[in-house]
């Protein structure tokens, strides 16, 4: 071996050790970036020479970069992170719902409510006076504003989740192309070899984190590094490709999500997207529906008794509040509801309906709140009068011909309840309070009636009471919310276990590098003064 | 375990966020003076808390209903007072107008002053508190009586709620209080042999007849009724029956409405032990209430309101904790090897 050889050994261990310091400083860069894994040179001894006194070692060289990072552990990250999406959505959510019904700050509708009933109370004890019956016709109109401040502010949760919705598809698609675009980079760079590209999968795996937190993702990887993910057992990325993610608005105002044009609503099961979505209908199926039926049913429970009442200026049949009216959507393609009209406000059942054509000239009528047909078979005419719970719908014929199958029809006396709602009464003297007949301002019977409606029990509200049904709603949305903070707790906590083992594993420790800085330079030194040993030889040899 | 520099700064964060929120709790607590501040922080509880304040609210409004009440019957109260009042100096003044010494002249000076009692006891019928006539039933609106001395109002009982279950009528009508119902005839006989015939005549109309008979329909000439009858149907016409027969010099009719005023009196101190009744009743019933406000109160604050002990206790633990992580805070990242690297 020649003096030379030591020149090479020499070498090794100053590019060894520069190629540490590299990692070490590039350690250190990273201390802050998220979803970075700490990287280690991995050394190994070079080849040894054979020599007549047997092999002698040539140094060290880097075999490989590695990077710390565990696979089964980040794939537990990623789900965990769609806990996460899930429940920072449901909570947040939940606790604005929860302050619409928080009867312990300033004055909800329960305060409304009593105090509408309170001046009933107050006219019944002075009926004949202006003084009390202007303050019931103020109470009436305080519960209105109540009721529409509730259903103003939760169809703003609602429509603010729709919007949302928007946003998460836009980022969904925007982290789709990304992970593409890396799925190309790291398949060109590994170029089938067994070295990793360490810091771009560290950015890809940060983007399937950030895709997690949206919706729920499978994922595997070919051999060639390429990630496919999968959501809603459809493809978004495959290798290079990328399928849009569209949301679409049904007929039935309900949102779709659809991933080249296949509906995957319903197979999102977690992540924000899931949160949203959930959030939104149970608001529109849940509290906000019950305050519109209790709402509707004390405007057809009022009205039914105060039609009976006189006036102080003789006269009867007056509503106290608007009367109901229906809402009513057509999806079909070869009808319409032409006349939708309530004859008896009385007989009015409070649920939905869904008229549904069978075929051209045959319907079904399902009340929507049971799940039962009302109508089984109906034949249609075009013009005709279909009537149920109530309801007096008229459909006709359009341009497009006759009814055909699959068309519906929806009928709600619920939906604009709270929009639609009023005080009739403008004048003090038209509320009737009396009963027996015109012309006795003493008579109090027919408020004693209404009065009796409040602590009566409401078949439209399943024999509860209107206080009883309006507390089932507070503490519905109270165990909504509580589940739901229980819920985002215990998911955090989750979260940051799994985040205490991944950073066990993968994550940069200052005082580590430190040392390894202070290691791989004196490692560096010693290099270097062994090729100035080795010049000094070679001196020394030279000068003989 | 080996612990990266990311996981100490994250948890320091984190233990900051954690505390702070526990002293945003507690400081709520305080601030409000209420466990429950929404919904989800007791969902039973709160469901109670809502119970709890609608039956204080509704008693509430139950003590209005018998404030007014009470202020209806008690003002009839003291008309009622007055009527008996006047119906007694009737009385006296009609003793007065039988006694033999009497002669027209001095019968028709007592005929005045009977004249002014009727006056007044028409004026107590019509009596008004705020808008409302009392004593015409339903229709509020009309005096009782007018000047013809005919009742213009009915029999409306208005009724007022004084709790969940029970109702308190807060008027008496024209007919309760200014006339009297006879359940049968009834006749008196007098010394000279001839009778008095004290007959029902439908609602509060009595018609009183003087014959030779005990029969009422003996000796009486269908076509002279005015000779030996008359009739009155609530106080003031009985007056002005009086009035008629002082000024008449009618003896016989003067004595015969001795008993129609002892009847009415009678009827007076009915009426106002009636009114003393249900007087009574809201007494007791506004006790209860306010004893039943007072005991749920007193479950409510249980149910809602904070233990200010245990609160600033637990503000101070979190306080504690708070400063203990400060410091251990700065001491933990303060400290690097790099540091040392000098």
């Amino acid at each position: 071996v020649s003096l030379f050889g030591l020149f090479d050994i020499g070498k090794s261990a100053l590019f060894t050790s520069q190629t540490a310091l590299d990692v070490t400083s590039h350690n250190i860069a990273n201390v802050n970036t998220s979803g970075f894994s700490r990287q280690e040179a991995i050394l190994e001894i070079a080849n040894p020479v054979h020599s007549r006194s047997g092999f002698m070692g040539r140094g060290v060289t880097v075999s490989s970069i590695e990077r710390h990072f565990d696979r089964f552990l980040e794939a537990q990250i990623l789900g965990q992170k769609q806990n996460l999406g899930r429940a920072t959505i449901l909570e947040n959510g939940f606790s604005r719902l929860e302050e619409l019904f928080n009867e312990q700050s300033g004055s909800g509708l329960s305060t409304a409510l009593t105090e509408f009933f309170h001046a009933w109370q107050e006219v019944s004890t002075n009926p004949q006076s202006l003084a009390q019956r202007t303050v019931l016709i103020q109470n009436a109109n305080n519960l209105v504003s109540a009721s529409q401040v509730i259903e103003e502010r939760a169809m703003s949760i609602i429509t603010s989740a729709e919007e949302d919705i928007k946003v998460m598809i836009d980022k969904m698609n925007d982290l789709a192309l990304n992970i593409s675009l890396l799925n190309e980079k790291i398949a060109q760079i590994e170029g089938g070899s067994t070295r990793e590209a360490n810091d771009l999968r560290d950015s890809r795996n940060r983007l399937l984190s950030e895709l997690s937190e949206i919706v729920n993702i499978q994922t595997y990887e070919d051999s060639s590094g390429r990630l496919t993910v999968i959501v809603g057992q459809r493809n978004l990325v495959s290798g290079s490709v990328v399928h849009s993610v569209t949301e679409s608005t049904t007929s039935d105002g309900q949102i779709s999500i659809l991933l080249e044009n296949t509906d995957i609503t319903k197979r999102i099961t977690n992540g924000n997207l899931y949160g949203l979505l959930s959030l939104k209908d149970t608001i529109k199926d849940g509290a906000l529906k019950d305050v519109r039926k209790l709402i509707a049913s004390l405007i057809k429970e009022t009205n039914r008794i105060h039609r009976n009442g006189y006036g102080l200026d003789g006269f009867n049949e007056r509503d106290f509040f608007s009367p109901l009216q229906l809402t009513t959507r057509d999806y079909s393609n070869g009808a319409n509801i032409t006349s939708a009209t309530i004859p008896d406000p009385g007989a009015l059942t409070l649920h939905q309906y869904e008229i549904q054509f069978t075929d051209s000239d045959t319907y079904d009528v399902v009340d929507l709140d049971t799940g039962n047909p009302v109508i089984t078979g109906g034949a249609y005419n075009s013009g005709d009068t279909i009537s149920f719970g109530g309801i007096d719908i008229v459909i006709e014929n359009d341009g497009a011909g006759t009814p055909q199958a699959n068309d519906k029809f929806f009928v709600s006396p619920l939906e604009s309840a709270i929009n639609n709602f009023g005080v009739a009464v403008t004048r003090a003297e038209e509320i009737g309070a009396a009963k027996t007949s015109a012309g006795l301002p003493g008579d109090n019977e027919n408020a004693l009636e209404i009065i009796d409606l409040y602590d009566g029990s409401i078949a439209d509200l399943g024999d509860a009471s209107y206080h009883a049904f309006y507390s089932t709603i507070v503490t519905n949305t109270g165990a909504l919310s509580r589940a739901s903070k229980d819920s985002l707790t215990f998911e955090e906590k989750l979260f940051s276990e799994m985040q205490l083992r991944r950073e066990t594993i993968s994550g940069v420790n200052l005082d580590e590098e430190a040392i390894n800085l202070i290691k791989f330079q004196k490692a560096y030194e010693a290099g270097a003064s062994l090729i100035r040993v080795t010049e000094e030889l070679l001196d020394t040899l030279l000068s003989l | 375990m080996r612990i990266s520099s990311f996981i100490i700064y994250d948890r320091i964060t984190r233990g900051f966020q954690e505390n702070l929120s526990r002293l945003f709790d507690s400081h709520e607590k305080l601030a409000t003076g209420k466990r429950i501040n929404r919904p989800s922080d007791d969902i039973i509880g709160m469901s109670r808390v809502m119970d709890y304040k609608l039956e204080i609210s509704k008693n509430d409004q139950f003590l209005r209903n018998m404030d007014d009440a009470t202020a209806f019957l008690e003002f009839a109260d003291t008309i009622m007072d007055s009527v008996s009042e006047s119906l007694i100096r009737l009385k006296e003044l009609a003793l007065t107008g039988v006694n033999g010494d009497e002669n027209p002249e001095s019968r028709q000076a007592i005929a005045k002053e009977v004249s002014e009692i009727k006056k007044a006891l028409l004026s107590y019928s019509n009596s008004k508190l705020g808008d409302r006539y009392i004593f015409s039933g339903y229709k509020t609106d009309l005096p009782a009586f007018n000047s013809s001395f005919i009742y213009q109002g009915d029999n409306g009982k208005i009724k007022t709620s004084v709790n969940q279950t029970a109702q308190t009528i807060e008027n008496i009508s024209g007919t309760e209080g200014f006339a009297y119902t006879l359940s049968s005839a009834e006749t008196i006989a007098l010394n000279d042999g001839r009778y008095i015939h004290y007959i029902p005549d439908g609602n509060t109309q009595i018609t009183v007849r003087i014959t030779n008979s005990a029969n009422p329909l003996d000796g009486y000439d269908q076509n002279d009724p005015a000779t030996y009858e008359f009739r009155y149907s609530n106080f003031m016409e009985m007056a002005q029956v009086l009035e008629d027969a002082l000024n008449g010099n009618n003896v016989d009719r003067i004595q015969a409405i001795l008993k129609s005023l002892d009847d009415s009196l009678e009827q007076v101190s009915n009426v106002r032990a009636e009114l003393g009744a249900r007087l009574n009743t809201l007494f007791a019933e506004r006790e209860n209430n306010e004893d039943t406000t007072l005991s749920l109160r007193s479950v409510l604050s249980q149910r809602e309101d904070a233990d200010i002990l245990e609160v600033t206790s637990e503000l101070s633990k979190a306080e504690v904790a708070l400063q203990a992580l400060r410091n251990t805070g700065a001491k933990i990242l303060s400290q690097s090897l790099f540091d040392f690297l000098r």
